[in-house]
C-alpha cells in the first residue's frame, strides 16, 4: 500500500499563510508545532510534515476507504533529515513509513505500510501549465509511458482509472486476458506533478 | 440570527477564493465536496474552517471539521454551533 503527495513551495507560499492565527493548531500537535518554531527553515518544515500527514492520509483512505479531514489524528515524527532527504513516521491507529525529497523547489513524500520494503520511486512531473485539467491529462500520459517502458509492455495494453472507493489504479491487460492492477498515487500541486505505483515485486524463488 | 440563505452567501463567499473549478461552483449544491468537487487544496480547507470561525463568531473543533468535506456539512456545523451560543 502507497500513498503520495507533492507541495509547490512557491505555490504553497502564494496559496497559504500558516502564520495565521489558528492554523498551526488546526493541523499540527505540539511537538510537531515544536519542530516548526525550531527549524531552520520553518516554510520547508511546515510543508513536510504536511506532505508527510496528506501522504499517509491518502494510504489510509485506500484501505478504510473512510474520508475525514483531521490533520492533527496524523502525528508525525521526523527519524531523520539530510539536506534534501527525509525519513519518518506518521501514526494513526498503527504506524506508517514516509521517505521525503526536499529541493528548493518542492517537498514530495511517500507512505508506506512496511518499514523496510523495496524502495518505491517517486516520479516528478514539472508543469508548464498550472491548470487542472491539463495536468489531469499530462500527467496520466507520463504515467502510461513510464509504465509501460518499466513493465515492458506496450502502452495501449494500460489504462488507468478509478474504483468504486475513487482510488486510482494501473490496468495492465496481456492479450490472453489476464490483468495486472497496481495501486497508483498520484498528487499535484502548483507547477509539479507526482506519481508512485506499486510495481509487480520481483521476489526470487527459495 | 442569519436566516439560512444569509447564511448559504455567507459561506460561499468565504470559499470562492480558494475554488479552483469555477464551472462546480457556479452548481454547488449541499453534496459538493470542497475537495474532490470544488478542487480546493486541503491546507485551503484549514482556510475555509478558520474563515468560517471568524465569519459566524463560532468555534469549529476537531471532531466537526472532521467531518467538513462537503457544502451541506459545512452549513450543518455553522447552525449547530450559532444554536449553541
Amino acid at each position: 500500500m502507497i500513498g503520495n503527495d507533492i507541495v509547490d513551495l512557491a505555490q504553497a507560499k502564494q496559496e497559504s499563510n500558516w502564520r495565521r492565527a489558528g492554523f498551526l493548531d488546526k493541523v499540527f500537535t505540539a511537538h510537531e508545532q515544536q519542530l516548526i518554531h525550531s527549524a531552520n527553515d520553518p516554510d520547508c518544515m511546515v510543508w513536510l510534515l504536511w506532505s508527510m500527514k496528506e501522504s499517509a492520509y491518502k494510504l489510509v483512505n485506500r484501505q478504510t476507504g473512510k474520508r475525514v479531514f483531521a490533520p492533527q489524528k496524523l502525528v508525525c515524527h521526523l527519524e531523520s533529515t539530510g539536506s534534501e532527504t527525509a525519513v519518518g513516521t506518521v501514526f494513526q491507529e498503527r504506524t506508517y513509513y514516509t521517505k521525503s525529497v526536499i529541493t528548493n523547489q518542492y517537498v514530495a513524500t511517500v507512505a508506506f505500510t512496511v518499514a523496510d520494503s523495496q524502495p518505491i520511486d517517486q516520479f516528478i512531473i514539472p508543469f508548464s501549465n498550472t491548470t487542472y485539467q491539463t495536468q489531469h491529462t499530462v500527467i496520466r500520459a507520463t504515467i502510461k509511458q513510464q509504465c509501460a517502458a518499466r513493465l515492458s509492455v506496450s502502452e495501449s495494453t494500460i489504462c488507468i482509472y478509478k474504483n468504486e472507493s475513487c482510488v486510482p489504479i494501473v490496468l495492465v491487460k496481456d492479450r490472453l486476458g489476464s490483468q495486472l492492477k497496481l495501486p497508483l498515487s498520484i498528487s499535484h500541486h502548483g507547477h509539479y506533478g507526482a506519481y508512485v505505483v506499486e510495481l509487480p515485486t520481483t521476489t526470487s524463488t527459495i | 440570527m442569519q436566516t439560512n440563505e444569509e447564511l448559504i452567501i455567507t459561506l460561499k463567499k468565504i470559499v470562492k477564493p480558494y475554488v479552483q473549478d469555477e464551472q462546480a461552483f457556479e452548481n454547488v449544491t449541499e453534496n459538493t465536496d470542497f475537495i474532490k468537487d470544488l478542487k480546493v487544496n486541503s491546507a485551503n480547507l484549514v482556510d475555509i474552517v478558520l474563515d468560517v470561525e471568524e465569519a459566524f463568531d463560532i468555534e469549529i473543533d476537531n471532531a466537526s471539521m472532521e467531518r467538513m468535506l462537503t457544502v451541506g456539512a459545512a452549513i450543518d456545523i455553522i447552525t449547530e454551533k450559532l444554536a449553541a451560543k
